[in-house]
């Protein structure tokens, strides 16, 4: 028999979450239950890498308990996974066989980590993701000293890390574009994180692709373009894909890139059927265009604004952005925004950039506008970018010398006091 | 709900609502941990205070990668809980008022709770540019969305 | 009534600083007369103190006090100012500094971090405002019109300012992430807020955005349009008894015992019991202490 809910979302991560909380403040008498292929309560996924490095236990990742979701009156169905959605019967079918007849249903089934099944040696063991509580519980269970990173987003600069806190005698990261991070950082803002890692006794090269895995009952080495690093472990952080086979099989439209396609009220194009999350294709607030910004704040925003649909409301998603953010090690921060020095090229943009104090600053204009910005050892100040960035309005550096600049708002004349600083290190300490 | 504004046309910088956030909330006069702050622009009459504006949809809550930021729905009023914060620091980066400070002691990032409701910080500012009150129509319109490029939308001049 | 001191012997002739900690009585109150550091003046007559009372930025207002001191003519010169300075160097666990010795190139003093740092050069406020490591740190330049804080509001007068340039000391710059221990912080709040509260019951505001205000202060503003200068704010003995503890009573308190204020944030900010009795000694003391610097007595 199936079980009657007017609210099932499929998938127990933030936008998941967020779905069934905003749905219940919005309506305090709708049943809701999630569905989550994991048996874990909800957990910070991007507190993986300090789970893995022994810094937070099982308690200190989780968000929600099951006391919190009894509380709010959201039943759970975990460690079952969707398998079937029969949208004119509402009907979802899980593969241990439970059914649960929707109301509405939210799919919020997040993303999966790349893994390069074509190249050779990616099967054997000693290949791990760090998406998953159960893939940290696997890499510690392993046996291993020496690993190997690939990728350099946040997975492979937090997981290089952790690796090294754990023990491991030698741990390396190999980037295949030009330097750490490139679709975030420039060179110098990657250098500077490249030194960083260098001085936790962490390796790193860049430049360098990994063509494959060499070892025969288990990994023995990695395989560059350059050279052959002996390793018992490989961590593989080259990127997510969103998990869309259900939504494919359902007859839910996708997208160009992949993604579910979403109107801004987060609907797919199937009947009382809405998505949110890593799943979904979201309009970049930069670009204008849609882009997969699989980050945690749009998945949560998302899924509150599903979720109070589901449960009456008109909201609105009004796009995402793609923030880089992160630590290395307890003190140094790292944050980007919005386009490179790169991105730049081949059309006019202003640089201002400074060192100082063991922070590095750079921001990018065009037209007089802030496109860009990376912080380097602080996070001073990027609310002022990060709110300007998205703007795209036009600085004037000089307001804090205008008569009238005290009719301006409050956050611009921080911006221009910042701005100029940065002027003014510049002036005196040009390279 | 009343919520902190700042007449910027009447704030001195003196910093008494910063010095007397402190002894409440962290303990100790350690002004870079109030929760109000003057900041000085550096030009002249630049000075001005940020402190959280409990935002009707707030972006810390979202932005939180743990989860422990909590909005009443009845009032709005926007709170934390504290000791689940492992200083992702997403809060701090994305807020629009610049309102969210690290709290040593606590070892979290933390905002203005509003003090239950009798903020001392109003009750010490000299010049009575700090108030605690209801938003007024076009203030509601601020804190809609991320409520906050305009700290203190009443520019009586 | 005893309390350690802690100051910062800056020796501009060997450019070293270093921290040290002298046992002082009385509250602590080792400004005006300088009753603990004193001696320092026999090593090197063109020594220069800048100090802090046991109240300097604890948050009540007036607490922005701190005293500049120096010698002329055998005689102890006393400049009080009101700003962030002293309450920045306190934060920073330094609760004086003293300049001795003297350099031939100009140097300057970064106190960050708690940790403090001559350096050469005399940059001018623009570089040093531009070199900040955070907004919020305190910027202070000597010229020969007087000591300047965050560019606009004045310190001391030329006389002292004079006196830091010829020893070879432009400018110092102090940060202000640090804090001050108080003994009981609620107590210490509820007095703030009553004094601060009763200020503007009692008269009209001083300060507004055209006229910021000193740190922490009821009635010192600067204005912008011409360059301020500067006013000694402790003349007659009693205001140098606050002084030398730390705040400067502003009229707009008018009303109140400030004996009793006094004696109650004392006992808040270090826990140990005061009373008006207790400042009425420390009267009779800092009257003592006068005396024997206008006979020229011993240190």
């Amino acid at each position: 028999m199936a079980q009657k809910v007017d609210l099932l979302i499929i998938g127990n991560g933030p936008a998941g979450n967020n779905a069934a909380l905003a749905a219940r403040q919005a309506d305090p008498d709708m049943s809701i239950l999630i569905l989550g292929e994991e048996r874990h309560p909800e957990y910070s996924a991007p507190a993986l890498a300090d789970y893995l490095a022994g810094e937070l236990d099982l308690a200190g990742v989780t968000v929600n308990t099951y006391a919190d979701y009894a509380r709010r009156g959201i039943q759970l169905h975990l460690g079952d996974e969707a398998v079937e959605i029969q949208p004119q019967e509402k009907l979802v079918t899980t593969a241990s066989g439970a059914q649960f007849q929707y109301g509405k249903l939210i799919l919020a089934t997040g993303s999966f980590a790349v893994q390069l099944r074509r190249m050779q040696g990616t099967s054997l063991p000693g290949n791990f993701v760090m998406r998953t509580l159960d893939d940290v519980d696997a890499i510690a269970a392993y046996p291993a000293k020496q690993a190997v990173v690939v990728g350099s987003g946040a997975i492979g600069l937090e997981g290089a890390l952790a690796l090294k806190q754990r023990g491991y005698d030698k741990v390396t990261v190999v980037e295949a574009l030009d330097w750490l991070s490139m679709k975030s950082f420039d060179k110098h803002t990657s250098d500077l994180v490249a030194d960083t890692l260098r001085s936790y006794g962490v390796e790193v090269y860049s430049g360098e692709g990994v063509q494959s895995v060499e070892g025969e009952d288990r990994v023995r080495a990695v395989r560059t373009s350059k050279r052959v690093i002996p390793c018992d472990l490989v961590l593989w952080g080259v990127g997510m894909r969103p998990q869309t086979a259900l939504a494919q099989k359902t007859g839910i439209a996708l997208g160009a890139l992949g993604g579910i396609q979403v109107d801004d009220r987060m609907r797919t194009n199937l009947p009382d059927i809405y998505a949110c999350g890593d799943c979904v294709e979201t309009t970049d607030r930069l670009s204008g265009q849609k882009a997969m910004n699989m980050f945690w704040e749009p998945a949560a925003r998302g899924g509150m604004v599903a979720g109070a649909n589901c449960a009456g409301r008109e909201k609105e998603f009004n796009g995402s952005v793609a923030l880089f953010l992160t630590y290395i090690g307890d003190d140094c921060p790292v944050v980007a925004l919005g386009k490179t020095e790169r991105d730049l090229q081949g059309t006019p943009y202003q640089l201002l950039e400074d060192e100082n104090h063991g922070h590095y600053r750079r921001v990018l204009l065009q037209d007089g506008r802030v496109v860009g910005a990376q912080l380097f050892g602080t996070l001073e100040g990027f609310n002022l970018l990060l709110d300007q960035i998205q703007k795209q309005e036009p600085v004037d550096t000089t307001l804090l010398q205008r008569e009238d600049s005290g009719k301006y708002p409050a956050l611009h004349l921080s911006l221009a006091a910042y701005l100029q600083q940065l002027q003014n290190r510049m002036k005196k300490f040009s390279r | 709900m009343k919520t902190l504004f700042i007449d910027r046309t009447k704030c001195s910088g003196c910093g008494a609502c910063q010095a007397v956030c402190s002894l409440v909330k962290r303990g100790e006069q350690r002004p870079s941990e109030a929760r109000i702050r003057v900041r000085r622009g550096g030009g002249p009459d630049t000075q001005y205070v940020t402190v959280c504006q409990h935002c009707a949809e707030p972006v810390c809550l979202t932005a939180c990668m743990r989860g422990i930021i909590d909005q009443d729905p009845a009032t709005g009023l926007v709170t934390r809980r504290t000791e689940g914060c492992f200083t992702c620091a997403a809060c701090k980066v994305m807020c629009p008022s610049d309102a969210i400070v690290y709290d040593s002691r606590l070892d979290a990032f933390v905002t203005c709770d509003l003090c239950g409701g009798n903020p001392p910080c109003v009750a010490a500012c000299p010049t009575g540019a700090l108030r605690f009150e209801e938003p007024a129509g076009a203030s509601e319109d601020l804190r809609n969305k991320y409520a906050q490029a305009l700290l203190g939308g009443k520019e009586a001049e | 009534m005893e309390r350690t001191v802690r100051y910062a012997l800056i020796d501009l002739q060997n450019r070293t600083t270093g921290l040290k900690e002298v046992q002082a009585g009385w509250f602590g109150t080792w400004g005006l007369l300088l009753e603990e550091l004193g001696f320092w003046w026999r090593l090197d007559p063109s020594a220069v103190a800048l100090t802090t009372g046991p109240l300097t930025g604890c948050g009540a207002p007036g607490t922005g006090a701190m005293t500049w001191s120096y010698l002329k003519n055998g005689r102890v010169q006393n400049l009080t100012g009101e700003g962030r300075l002293g309450a920045a160097l306190r934060y920073a666990g330094v609760d004086a500094l003293l300049f001795y010795g003297r350099s031939d190139a100009p140097l300057w003093l970064e106190v960050e971090d708690g940790k403090l740092s001559l350096r050469e050069g005399k940059p001018s406020y623009t570089t040093l405002a531009a070199g900040k490591p955070s907004e919020d740190t305190v910027v202070v330049t000597f010229r020969p019109r007087g000591a300047v804080e965050d560019k606009y509001f004045p310190l001391s007068d030329g006389a002292l300012s004079r006196r830091l340039l010829e020893k070879g000391i432009s400018a110092l710059t102090v940060d202000t992430a640090g804090g001050l221990a108080v003994a009981d912080s609620q107590r210490l709040a509820a007095l703030c807020v009553d004094l601060y509260h009763w200020a503007a019951q009692n008269g009209p505001a001083a300060g507004s955005r055209q006229q910021p205000a000193r740190f922490l202060s009821l009635d010192h503003t600067v204005g912008f349009e011409s360059p301020a200068t500067y006013l000694n704010p402790a003349r007659s003995p009693e205001e140098q008894l606050f002084a030398a503890l730390g705040i400067l009573w502003s009229p707009r308190l008018e009303g109140r015992s400030r004996r009793a204020d006094t004696a109650a944030l004392l006992e808040a900010c270090l826990g140990i019991p005061c009373t008006e009795g207790d400042l009425d000694a420390l009267e009779a003391h800092l009257a003592q202490l006068r005396q024997r610097n206008l006979e020229g007595g011993d240190q």
